[in-house]
């Protein structure tokens, strides 16, 4: 009954429907584009700035940070946010304001390092790969099938784990498990390069296959690549600060987003704010570096950006 | 040898190339080639799609490996040079390609391409700079396209730039592969003509390969055409006769298949 009356509506409508439904659709269109490659550039430069802050922020946390991370004060323990300690303090009485200022270095800077160190590696096994081609490729290729394979962060656990705690070993883990995507888009995109005139041309012109690769090469594949690990960060400090959290990362007293939720777990019921600060931190700078990172995406896209 | 006169500058001994590739029949791309090119000579090259001739040029310019012959350059056997030893055969042998937009860097300037050659071989920034635009005023380009970029010219202005390229590093023999196939007529006729000064400026020093389907740009510019035809050499001679007399079934048909 349904059904049928569904059916002779869209009889009776259904040719007007569509007329509208695709008139309207290119009028939105055009107005769409228009005001969406102003809003990137606009996001670009908000998100930009934002992420320009965080870093300073982090880069200044000692001068910023109004007490000493470190310092503790017992008898002022689980101490409400108050005009004298803004996010409280936490079960040793130390300022949690000034524990999250601190921690932006740890996580952020821990985090930029390993971004950078994976982009690199994965593109140079990548580019080798597509490059070279043969066995060598066959194998490095399989590897990476195999780290791709296993759930990420249980095999940075496995692998922190082996290698004990501490920020540099959970970086060193996280490492080990995310060049291959990296190594995965540098050698398709070097495959799609490797045949093309130009690069023909270079080595027709007596340059070195270092030369060819370094100066020709990698700069016609780097975009894409750059993209991916700008929407890496955000990821990627997450999981650091899921190592940390797991108690595989940045050890005590250090101050460290991660662990420093986890040390809040038990005072959850009595003193909320501890937990809440370091969480509030991890969320907000997630979200600035994802949001550039798409941003970024879509003005590297230049069908978004020049119409 | 056979005049006591003319030694060749390129000679092809009996190369061949064949492609095999996994759960395929083998393909023979290039199968038995052996001619010579003679100093100062434009040599014609003519054949269908898949006929084996950019298989021949890619492997005389080492861009692919042959599987058996030789290539003899001036005499010397380069048909196996690796590493520096065959960079040294890039200031003798140079190719304009046939899409000429392709054959620049997207993200760098054609001066950049036509002087990499020189910079490559030792010249300093400054004078490799001087050559370019000495380079584009040869091949009729303002002297400003040294700083453009590949996107920025047309494709008769960038297969005028590839060849300033081509000529940087002074070869003595240059390889056209389709070079105006993908230039309109008028273009391509402007190409042709500059071919033709360059030639009569350098005389005995500079050979052309001019590989092309084109058998009116042959016959108005070579002095001896290659016909080829399923990997091999089917004929060859001077245009003129080629055309008006061919021999072989397939000459036969790709010369009425124009007239």
């Amino acid at each position: 009954m349904k059904q049928n009356f569904l059916s002779d509506h869209d009889k009776k409508t259904g040719h007007t429907k569509t007329y509208t439904k695709n008139f309207k659709g290119i009028g939105a269109r055009k107005g769409m584009k228009g005001a969406r490659a102003g809003s990137v550039r606009a996001r670009l430069v908000f998100f930009g700035v934002l992420a320009v802050l965080l870093l300073l922020g982090s880069v200044f946390s000692e001068a910023l940070a109004p007490y000493d991370p470190n310092l503790q004060d017992l008898a002022n323990a689980k101490a409400a946010p108050s005009a004298a300690h803004l996010l409280g303090t936490d079960r040793y009485g130390r300022d949690m304001l000034s524990r999250v200022i601190a921690g932006s270095r740890a996580s952020i800077f821990s985090t930029l390092l390993l971004v950078a160190v994976i982009t690199a590696v994965g593109t140079l096994v990548g580019v080798f790969c597509g490059w070279h081609g043969k066995r060598a490729d066959t194998v490095l290729m399989r590897i990476s099938d195999i780290f791709l394979a296993f759930p990420g962060l249980v095999f940075a656990m496995a692998v922190a784990g082996v290698l004990g705690g501490g920020l540099q070993n959970a970086i060193i883990a996280l490492a080990a498990i995310s060049w291959p995507k990296y190594a995965r888009i540098a050698r398709s995109q070097t495959l799609a390069q490797r045949e093309t005139a130009y690069l023909k041309a270079s080595k027709l012109a007596g340059s070195s296959t270092f030369r060819i690769i370094f100066v020709h090469l990698l700069p016609n594949i780097i975009g894409p690549i750059l993209v991916t690990s700008m929407l890496d960060i955000g990821t990627m400090m997450m999981e650091l600060a899921g190592l940390s959290f797991l108690g595989l990362g940045a050890k005590p007293p250090t101050a460290e987003w991660g662990s420093m939720m986890s040390d809040a777990r038990s005072l959850m019921t009595t003193a909320p704010w501890v937990a809440f600060s370091p969480g509030a931190a991890i969320f907000l700078s997630v979200m600035v570096f994802n949001l550039l990172g798409d941003t970024i995406r879509d003005y590297a896209d230049p069908r978004s950006r020049d119409l | 040898m056979q005049d006591g006169k003319t030694e060749p500058v390129l000679e092809i001994r009996d190369l061949t190339k064949i492609f095999r590739r996994r759960g395929q029949t083998p393909l023979t791309a290039v199968d038995g080639v052996s001619f010579s090119l003679l100093p100062g000579e434009c040599l014609g090259i003519i054949g269908e799609s898949g006929s084996g001739k950019s298989t021949l040029v890619n492997m005389i310019t080492r861009l692919i490996d042959a599987d058996s012959g030789q290539i003899l350059l001036k005499g010397r056997d380069i048909t196996r040079l690796r590493g520096k030893a065959l960079r040294s055969v890039y200031s003798e042998i140079q190719m304009v390609f046939q899409q000429p937009a392709d054959s620049f860097d997207p993200r760098r300037t054609l001066g950049d391409g036509i002087g990499e050659s020189l910079r490559n071989n030792g010249w300093s920034a400054a004078a490799a700079r001087e050559e370019t635009a000495k380079l584009l005023d040869l091949c009729d380009l303002p002297a400003e396209f040294a700083g453009r970029y590949p996107h920025e010219v047309s494709g008769g202005q960038c297969q005028r730039a590839a060849i300033a390229r081509a000529l940087a590093i002074r070869p003595s023999i240059l390889l056209c592969d389709e070079a105006t196939s993908a230039l309109d007529v008028t273009v391509q006729q402007e190409i042709m003509s500059l071919l033709g000064d360059l030639r009569r400026q350098q005389g005995r020093n500079f050979s052309i390969m001019f590989i092309c389907h084109d058998i009116a740009l042959v016959q108005e510019f070579c002095d001896r055409v290659l016909v080829m035809y399923q990997g091999r050499i089917v004929e060859e001679g001077i245009p003129d006769t080629v055309i008006q007399c061919p021999a072989h079934p397939y000459t036969k048909r790709l010369i009425d298949s124009i007239l």
